[in-house]
């Protein structure tokens, strides 16, 4: 037994997604090891073949995307690990993924950039590369863990997520969180929920690899079941077979597009924790939500102050609406990122002139401590 | 529609797609024929046959045939194949390639493919050039030789294909051209039929980007070229040095039993399953 | 394994020549390479005025296939003696 169900254990970050992943009933890891995010490839060398599943060290990362989405679309789930100069290589191949439709997960566990950066440390620089690091129009779903467990059941949820919208999920992690290890109590295996997206059932000369639904995404088939269709990464039409009609492209441009924009609400998910009560949020993701939840507790016990804690989990798409509507009416919005400013423009963009959003940016490789916070909350109050 | 349909017909998919899209005189719908000769030949349903291709003008047959077909990213067809047959290891593949796509871009997904003597069959077409994007110049350009990017003749030495995947791994190498499509049938046959990765080299004309910067716009002429400019095994085995020179050698290289990668993943797994913490 | 398919007749009244010949070139797929005329063994074949290929000697062909194999474009057949489209025995093991 790989995943220990119902029981508690002291897990790692990196750890929790690799059984996250047997948990969703992994078929296919191909990876390419990088700093830090190599446990999870060690650790599923290791659980896979146990069960009979594939696992395989490509000779680099561009390799890696490449044989997931072949993997997927010959009716493997399938997962990918890598960190930001991975990723960056792994660009033509997500947008590939996006424009053929085709599932999977992509863990990133940030590290500092740019470039080789600071393998070794923590960063969140990657964040707006997640969204628009391929070229061209394109879907893109990201989840960000803040704690190991989360690392867990962020996994699972990729898996579900990529296969109800037929698109790449990208799980963000980072060093820190990929690295630490938590207290994780396994949830029993009855309670899971496991994804599989449905199969086409028409016969084999009406199936449409691209059909047009209500929802955008379509049951898609895998080579080999008799369904003989055609992937290429040249826009298509409803069929996969290449096109430059300007109405089949606008088409399919749409369907990119609205499938996931369709009902972002569906998408949404977020932690709120005193945002309606106070006038002060603190907008922070991934291991800096860390810091401001006790930043925000440390500012009630010192200072009898509420400060708000906004977090999103999904941080692509981003939630536009619950963002305006929440924190438009605030006089200060804090964005903590271990970045230059990459989300931050996000929430400027969602609020009015009058909610003054104030940066606090950590490079060096170290986290954003409760205390910076406090002070840079108390500075501007 | 014709009236009397060429045999291979019943494995070309949707009627509309044709005439297809290469230049009069291309090379690649040859090898296509031949290729669906093979499948034919070795029983192959056509379920179980998946056709992968990088990005190019050899990388455009999937799209023509009835199979399930997988048009990847310039030189990534291989890792793509790696990736359908690990997830299953019944579909037979054949990956198309140029010879831009499959040496250089694709150049390392070549050597490690055929280092792990996966379960596929590896097509590199090589017509000297990169075809579609204009007629640049190519790892195969012969020195000397005009290219859109080399209007003064290439300067880069070439290297052959077919010894790179042979002291890579591959367990079948040959080399055929278009011209010789009796024997390109034969090799492919071969090739597909053989467990292990095996590579093909076909070359090919190019009247259009190549032929048309080096004197040879015509395609007979090219073709002529293919059959006066290349020697099989037996007869290059007679031949002296002097005489081999500027001569292309055609045939089955290599052809070794050697054990296949799933076949060594089955007996990690069946380990893996014994040390396994219950 | 040989496998057959009746050769329907063309729709269109061909020339004489075709009527008997083996070799049927479809004139809409056929890109006027030349590959064919240029390599067949006896000169059964002919670039026309319309940049075609055309069966001007159908007698003298022995159905070695090569024009049908080589042609790139898909657009030559070559039938047996009654007309059938068929794969030559014995060509590949």
């Amino acid at each position: 037994m790989i995943v220990p169900w119902g029981e508690t254990r002291l897990v790692q970050g990196n750890e929790a997604v690799a059984l996250g992943a047997v948990a969703s009933e992994l078929d296919l890891f191909a990876g390419y090891p990088i700093t830090p995010s190599s446990e999870v490839a060690e650790l599923l060398s290791r659980f896979l073949p146990q069960q009979g599943k594939k696992w395989i060290q490509m000779e680099d990362e561009i390799a890696s995307i490449s044989a997931i989405i072949g993997g997927s679309l010959a009716g493997a789930r399938s997962m990918t690990a890598t960190s930001g100069p991975g990723f960056s290589l792994m660009q033509e191949g997500l947008g590939y993924a996006c424009m053929t439709e085709v599932p999977l997960v992509l863990v990133n566990v940030m590290r500092g950039g740019p470039s080789t950066g600071l393998p070794t440390q923590v960063a969140q620089g990657d964040v707006m590369q997640a969204r628009w690091g391929t070229h061209g129009d394109h879907p893109v779903i990201a989840l960000i863990p803040a704690d190991v467990k989360e690392c867990f059941e962020l996994t699972i949820k990729a898996f579900n997520l990529a296969e109800e919208y037929r698109t790449p999920v990208i799980l963000l992690s980072d060093e820190v969180i990929g690295h630490m290890r938590e207290r994780v109590d396994f949830p029993e295996k009855e309670e899971m929920d496991l994804t599989r997206q449905p199969r086409p059932d028409v016969p084999v000369e009406w199936y449409e690899h691209y059909h047009p639904t209500a929802t955008n995404v379509s049951p898609m088939a895998r080579f080999g079941r008799g369904y003989r269709f055609h992937v290429t990464g040249l826009t298509h039409d409803v069929h996969g077979f290449p096109t430059r009609k300007v109405d089949e492209v606008n088409a399919k441009m749409e369907r990119l597009k609205h499938k996931i924009t369709r009902r972002l609400e569906d998408l949404e998910d977020n932690r709120i924790h005193g945002v309606e009560e106070s006038d002060v949020v603190i907008f922070a993701y991934g291991s800096v939500y860390r810091s401001a939840m006790a930043a925000r507790q440390m500012l009630a016990e010192e200072d009898g102050e509420n400060v708000g804690v906004f977090r999103p989990v999904t941080i692509w798409p981003f939630p536009d609406k619950t963002v305006k509507e929440l924190l438009d009416t605030k006089d200060v919005v804090l964005v903590p990122e271990l970045n230059q400013g990459q989300i931050i423009h996000e929430v400027e963009r969602l609020t009015v002139d009058s909610v003054r959003v104030v940066p606090l940016h950590r490079v060096d490789g170290y986290e954003i401590t409760p205390e910076e916070i406090v002070d840079r909350i108390r500075e501007v109050m | 529609m014709p009236a009397h349909l060429p045999y291979e017909y019943k494995y070309l998919r949707h009627k509309k797609k044709f005439p297809h899209v290469w230049c009069p005189g291309c090379g690649i719908g040859i090898l296509m024929g031949s290729i669906i000769r093979a499948v034919d030949a070795l029983g192959w349903k056509k379920d179980d046959v998946v056709m992968s291709s990088g990005i190019g003008c050899t990388s455009r047959m999937p799209v023509y045939v009835d199979f399930n077909t997988l048009h990847t990213t310039h030189g990534r067809a291989l890792a793509f194949s790696t990736g359908v047959k690990l997830a299953n290891p019944e579909l037979q593949i054949v990956a198309v390639m140029g010879d831009g796509d499959a040496l250089a871009i694709g150049g390392n997904h070549l050597i490690h493919t055929a280092r792990r003597n996966l379960d596929m069959t590896a097509i590199v077409v090589n017509n000297s050039n990169y075809g579609m994007t204009g007629g640049q110049f190519s790892p195969t350009t012969p020195e000397g030789a005009k290219t859109s990017t080399t209007p003064y003749g290439m300067i880069e030495p070439t290297f052959d294909a077919c010894d790179l995947a042979r002291s890579a791994g591959a367990s079948f190498v040959a080399r055929g051209t278009v011209y010789h499509v009796m024997e390109l049938d034969k090799f492919l046959q071969k090739a597909m039929r053989k467990k292990g990765f095996s590579l093909v080299e076909v070359l090919s004309p190019c009247p259009t980007s190549f032929g048309r910067r080096n004197k040879q716009a015509d395609p007979v002429k090219m073709m002529e070229s293919l059959r006066d400019g290349t020697v099989n095994t037996a007869q290059a085995k007679k031949m002296k040095p002097e005489e081999l020179e500027g001569k292309i050698v055609r045939g089955i290289f290599h052809d070794i039993e050697k054990k296949e990668y799933l076949e060594r993943y089955e007996e990690l797994c069946a380990r893996a399953s014994e040390t396994a913490v219950k | 394994m040989a496998e057959k398919a009746t050769a329907k007749p063309a729709k269109e009244s061909p020339k004489e020549s075709e009527q008997v010949s083996s070799v049927h070139i479809f004139p809409e797929w056929c890109k006027g390479c030349g590959i064919c005329v240029a390599f067949c063994p006896k000169q059964v074949l002919e670039m026309g005025d319309d940049q075609k290929a055309h069966v001007a000697h159908p007698e003298k062909c022995i159905r070695c296939y090569l024009c049908a194999r080589r042609c790139p474009d898909f657009a030559i057949t070559v039938a047996d003696e009654e007309g059938n489209i068929v794969r030559e025995e014995g060509d590949h093991q």
